[in-house]
């Protein structure tokens, strides 16, 4: 097992590959009653085809998440639960995620995990069932206008591409999923050479490590093809974003968003994470509440407490978001392209607070270190190599001005700005 | 470890090494009235935007990313009948930012003793600005709709005219036409008169806290809450309200009344019962509605343990709400008839321990519950585990005859 120190937290992460391709990583954290498991799979909602290149329907990660838990005679649920687990999953664009936190039964819970995911059951009738299940979770987000407001943004950014679908689907798109769909993907992407294993809190590494090992020797897996599930948008340029769309539903107060469309990728973990880091750094430069112009836009009442903005950086896309409620929609979009277009002499004058903000953030990683979810969390997927928050940490402790400056450049581009708008009906 | 600064102000620290990160957390209580709530919230508000030595959010902002990112938020909620201010900062430890803790002491000082005030009034723009978002704020949670219909079913639950009617950050109306006069005169309610109770906890020397919070000029106060906090309703008639909004799920909530209260005898067995009926994924409720007819998206159940009551929520498909409900309805009526298996009651039992001992991971569970328990006056329980496994069937179901239909809320979309 490969390890790697961070002395400067007192920290050890572990880190191995099985001959099947399953990767393993062990991160112990001294005084926690808890350890979370996350056993993550590369393939996500992008993913839209099968190796042999047969569609796969909008929403079919997602529904193949909910349904991997129920099986002939049992739910995964249940056995968790008579463990005392707290087990959960989720659906990204570039993941599919199973979890569990446990104080107790720690070998139990692991085979659990590692057996329900890598034992798949599908049947027409239980097809059927989840999919009134998921209507029901679809129709709930079609009710939330937030949900609304970021796919719709995404919609504009990426208009041809499988980031423009709701990760849920659609009620029609649920009807094209079958059990023999589902095995299918299932055999292509669950395969251990696309699984990330990470546990972290309460945790013995060597003697974690053996019981994963010995639950995998009982399972047969096909030899892994050392190909890694990719997605490519279908304009790399940029110039199929639509600039502008809007939506009228019943919200107390409109809301907008503005989309900014990265271009530049890069397949290289710490080149992306640099990357990341510096374009977060530069937006918290020019638009959090330490900045020059956000009291003045608070003033005018065209932000308030709900503006928020955030970097998105994911396999084959990146992207920024700019959001809030306000009256003066059209004021708000004027704001931030200027902020963008105007980036690098606006970034010049916000010089002075490089550091101050560099150490913000460092602080607020470091504090994020006391939860095991958020040190599982923020890096699970084969993609961003073996890196891990301990990474970042270092990484934005190197970071200097002249490297946000230079994001800045490349990412700040008008040209590639949307827009999205909710109003009142 | 417990200490006083001044009669009725009480400070509680909790050294552990467990975490990177240090938690303060400043606690005015007061009882609430119909007015106090949103006047309080509004106040919560501005005493984290600014100050006299930090005189706008930007140089605020900036003064606290010096000090490592160290956040301040200030917020109300309620435990049964007292109301609560609070203020809260959480920064890294001195480990890897040497004298964050008493700076950031020093600046909850600076908040709390010395906001931005002219001529005994607020700052106008800066007073105005907060008004009106948290105008917007409170508009805005109506447009989660589960959210919503909780809010509505409270709303119903609670007597016409009573305090507890008005939910802990004020309503709508109210902070349409509250006034900076009010907003001063609350201030100095609360730094005169309100019990504060500070907590601290984290990797902390208790010496250097305690010096650091000695420099605060908190002045004696005699403390005039009841002996409980609780909030027991009379015996109403059941009820019944239903709203049509343009949407596309339908939202049921049911309110039962049910008289076990934080920290009785009976609130632990409480809490498996409502485990059971739908507080986790093996409950009745998520097993059975949701699970295995279908009916719903969500389906849950939570106890009100400070104000005597169960709410039941479900997300509904427009076209299956008659069965859904009727099906809800079904599992309590099996609850009260002990229609449930040991495997189940081990489930819940064995998932409310492995809460325990995972909450004693997060530092702001256990400062909450530290402080409830310092309002409440209760002293530290028996162990918990222990209490949980020793809950009978026959407690379970005692607990559940005593549910008693209150009230029913239900928003559905427009045909």
């Amino acid at each position: 097992m490969e390890t790697r120190t961070y002395s400067e937290f007192n920290q050890t992460v572990y880190e191995t590959t099985l001959e099947n391709g399953l990767r393993v990583r062990l991160i112990p954290m001294t005084g926690f009653h808890k350890t979370y498991a996350m056993l993550t799979t590369d393939f996500g909602a992008v993913d839209r085809s099968l190796p042999d290149g047969q569609p796969i329907p909008a929403g079919m990660a997602h529904f193949l998440e909910h349904k991997l838990f129920e099986k002939a005679d049992h739910d995964a649920f249940d056995l968790f639960g008579a463990l005392g687990a707290d087990a959960n999953a989720f659906t990204a664009f570039t993941q599919t995620s199973y979890l569990y936190s446990t104080t107790g039964h720690f070998k139990e819970n692991l085979d659990v995990l590692l057996d329900f995911v890598q034992t798949p059951y599908f049947t027409d009738q239980t097809v059927q069932k989840e999919i009134g299940i998921i209507s029901q979770e679809i129709r709930m987000y079609n009710d939330n206008p937030d949900s609304r407001l970021y796919m719709g943004m995404l919609g504009n950014l990426y208009p041809h591409d499988p980031l423009a679908d709701d990760i849920a689907g659609t009620e029609e798109s649920l009807q094209k999923i079958t059990p023999e769909l589902l095995y299918a993907a299932h055999a292509a992407y669950y395969q251990p050479e696309y699984l990330t294993l990470q546990l972290a809190g309460n945790l013995d590494p060597e003697e974690t490590l053996q019981w994963i090992k010995d639950n995998q020797a009982q399972k047969a897996f096909k030899a892994p093809t050392g190909k890694a599930i990719t997605f490519e948008v279908a304009d790399p340029t940029g110039k199929d974003i639509l600039p502008y769309r809007h939506l009228t539903m019943p919200v107390s107060r409109p809301k907008v968003i503005v989309g900014l469309r990265g271009v530049q990728s890069t397949t290289d973990p710490r080149v992306r994470l640099k990357r990341q880091l510096a374009i977060s750094l530069m937006l918290e430069l020019l638009f959090d509440d330490t900045g020059r112009h956000y009291q003045d836009l608070y003033n005018r009442g065209i932000i308030d407490d709900s503006f928020s903005f955030n970097f998105e950086s994911n396999r084959g896309f990146n992207f920024a978001l700019f959001a809030t409620e306000t009256e003066q929609q059209a004021a708000f979009r004027d704001a931030i392209s200027q902020l963008v277009e105007n980036a690098s002499v606006e970034l010049a004058a916000v010089k002075d607070q490089f550091m101050m903000l560099k150490n913000g953030i460092l602080g607020r990683l470091v504090g994020a270190l006391d939860s095991p979810e958020t040190v599982v969390n923020r890096f699970a997927t084969r993609d961003m190599g073996s890196l891990t928050i301990f990474d970042e940490i270092r990484t934005l402790k190197a970071l200097t001005w002249e490297e946000v400056e230079a994001v800045a450049k490349d990412f700040m581009e008008p040209e590639r700005l949307t827009v999205y708008e909710i109003d009142a009906n | 470890m417990d200490f006083q600064l001044a009669n009725g102000v009480n400070v509680h620290i909790i050294p552990t090494q467990q975490f990177k990160q240090t938690k303060v957390l400043v606690n005015f209580t007061t009882l609430q009235t119909r007015e106090n709530a949103v006047v309080r919230n509004l106040l919560a508000n501005l005493l984290v935007t600014s100050s006299e030595k930090y005189p706008t959010q930007t140089v605020l902002s900036r003064h606290l990313a010096n000090l490592y990112g160290a956040a301040v938020s200030g917020y109300v909620t309620r435990i049964g009948h007292a109301h609560t201010l609070r203020l809260k900062a959480t920064f890294v430890n001195e480990h890897f930012a040497p004298h964050v803790l008493t700076e950031m002491i020093a600046t909850l000082g600076e908040l709390i003793f010395h906001p931005l005030m002219v001529n005994d009034q607020f700052d106008l723009t800066t007073w105005q600005r907060q008004q009106a978002n948290l105008v917007a704020t409170l508009k805005s949670w109506d447009d989660d709709k589960q959210f919503y219909s909780v809010r509505q079913l409270e709303k119903l639950y609670y007597q016409t005219g009573s305090v507890m009617e008005i939910p802990s950050s004020g309503t709508l109306p109210q902070a349409e036409v509250v006034t900076n006069e009010a907003t001063v005169a609350a201030y100095h309610q609360m730094l005169n008169e309100d019990q504060v109770d500070i907590f601290v906890i984290g990797d902390v020397d208790v010496d250097t806290v305690m010096a650091s919070l000695r420099q605060l000029p908190f002045q004696p106060r005699e403390s005039h809450l009841p002996a409980t906090l609780f909030h027991h309703q009379p015996k109403e008639a059941f009820k019944e309200l239903v709203e049509h909004q343009p949407i596309q799920q339908a939202h049921l909530n049911l309110a039962y009344t049910f008289p076990v209260y934080f920290g009785e005898p009976d609130y632990r067995p409480a809490i498996v019962m409502n485990g059971i009926l739908g507080g986790t994924p093996y409950s009745k409720l998520f097993v059975n509605v949701r699970e295995k007819a279908s009916l719903t998206y969500t389906a849950s159940s939570g106890l009100r343990a400070f104000s005597g009551h169960l709410i039941i929520s479900a997300g509904i498909g427009a076209d299956q709400v008659n069965q859904a409900e009727k099906l809800i309805k079904q599992q309590i009526v099996a609850l009260q008839n002990g229609d449930f298996d040991e495997t189940t009651v081990a489930k819940v039992k064995a998932g409310l321990i492995n809460q325990y001992y995972a909450n004693q991971d997060d530092e702001n569970y256990l400062l909450g519950r530290a402080l409830a328990r310092t309002i409440l006056h209760q002293a530290q329980p028996s162990d918990y585990p222990t209490a949980i496994q020793a809950v009978t069937p026959a407690k379970i179901v005692d607990l559940a005859q005593q549910l008693e239909p209150a009230a029913r809320y239900f928003l559905e979309g427009e045909n």
